[in-house]
């Protein structure tokens, strides 16, 4: 790579840290090991950047090495990603959209009006891993379906209804939170 | 359009990713069901939500240690 084209390079990844990290922080949870993900990151984004061409999708690329970074981490460690949800919603998550429905009225219909920042995080943190990865990529970091297909190694059909299955999940969950709140008052 | 497409259109509309053809099919569903609508606008706020709490500011000293990465240092 010539001079110009690594620095053309350097600077478009330099442009995704931000991002990075924040994706970071929702696979480690904490900022230590947010910190060196992403510097491992980039240290392995240096060592393939022929594997890259300029002008072409170096988020998800980036986010691609990222994830497959974290994730030889967590076997290397023997360590599950934490944060697994409770049965009820792996439960939920199993129902479509109507059976959803039948659980009764949608409580979060007068909900969110009042949602806090750490309920927002805690309930993304309980979401089961598939989906809570899936609601991340596109509702924080702002990827297509494709990208966050190419990202996880997953059809975009997949992706799809996970999404539609994240969010309804969410909003039960942050709909029962709100009502067990009320029922404390 | 009934209410189960509606309410997986709005999540591909939320997400940017409807089909143009499906745009005012669903936008004249959600104006004639207010239950619809209701998640509809729901799921929105949630998402802006996310969007909005999700964030997290990128330490001072992890973007020098970066840039140490990228000069070789």
């Amino acid at each position: 790579m010539t001079s110009d084209k690594k620095q053309i390079f350097e600077q478009e990844i330099l442009s995704h840290l931000d991002r990075l990290y924040g994706y970071a922080m929702h696979l480690c949870r904490n900022s230590d090991d947010a910190s060196d993900l992403v510097q491992d990151t980039y240290v392995s984004a240096l060592r393939y950047e022929k594997q890259y061409s300029i002008g072409t999708n170096a988020g998800a690329w980036l986010f691609t090495i990222m994830r497959n970074t974290f994730l030889n981490k967590m076997r290397s460690k023997n360590r599950k990603p934490v944060g697994l949800a409770g049965e009820w919603i792996e439960e939920l998550s199993r129902k479509d959209i109507s059976e959803l429905r039948k659980l009764g009225p949608d409580p979060s219909v007068q909900m969110l009006d009042d949602l806090l920042k750490e309920d927002i995080r805690e309930a993304i943190d309980n979401l089961p891993k598939e989906f809570r990865d899936t609601v991340v990529l596109c509702d924080v970091q702002g990827f297509s379906y494709m990208e966050i297909a190419s990202i996880l190694d997953i059809p975009i059909g997949t992706v799809r209804s996970r999404i539609h299955r994240g969010r309804n999940i969410l909003r039960h969950l942050l709909a029962e939170w709100k009502n067990i709140a009320k029922e404390g008052r | 359009m009934t209410c189960e497409d509606a309410h997986s259109h709005m999540h591909d509309y939320i997400s940017g990713e409807l089909s143009p053809e499906h745009h005012e099919p669903l936008m004249n569903h959600l104006e004639e069901c207010g239950s619809c609508r209701a998640l509809f606008n729901q799921t929105r706020l949630l998402q802006t939500a996310i969007k909005d709490f999700m964030q997290y500011e990128t330490p001072p000293e992890l973007q020098t240690a970066v840039s140490r990465i990228l000069m070789g240092v």
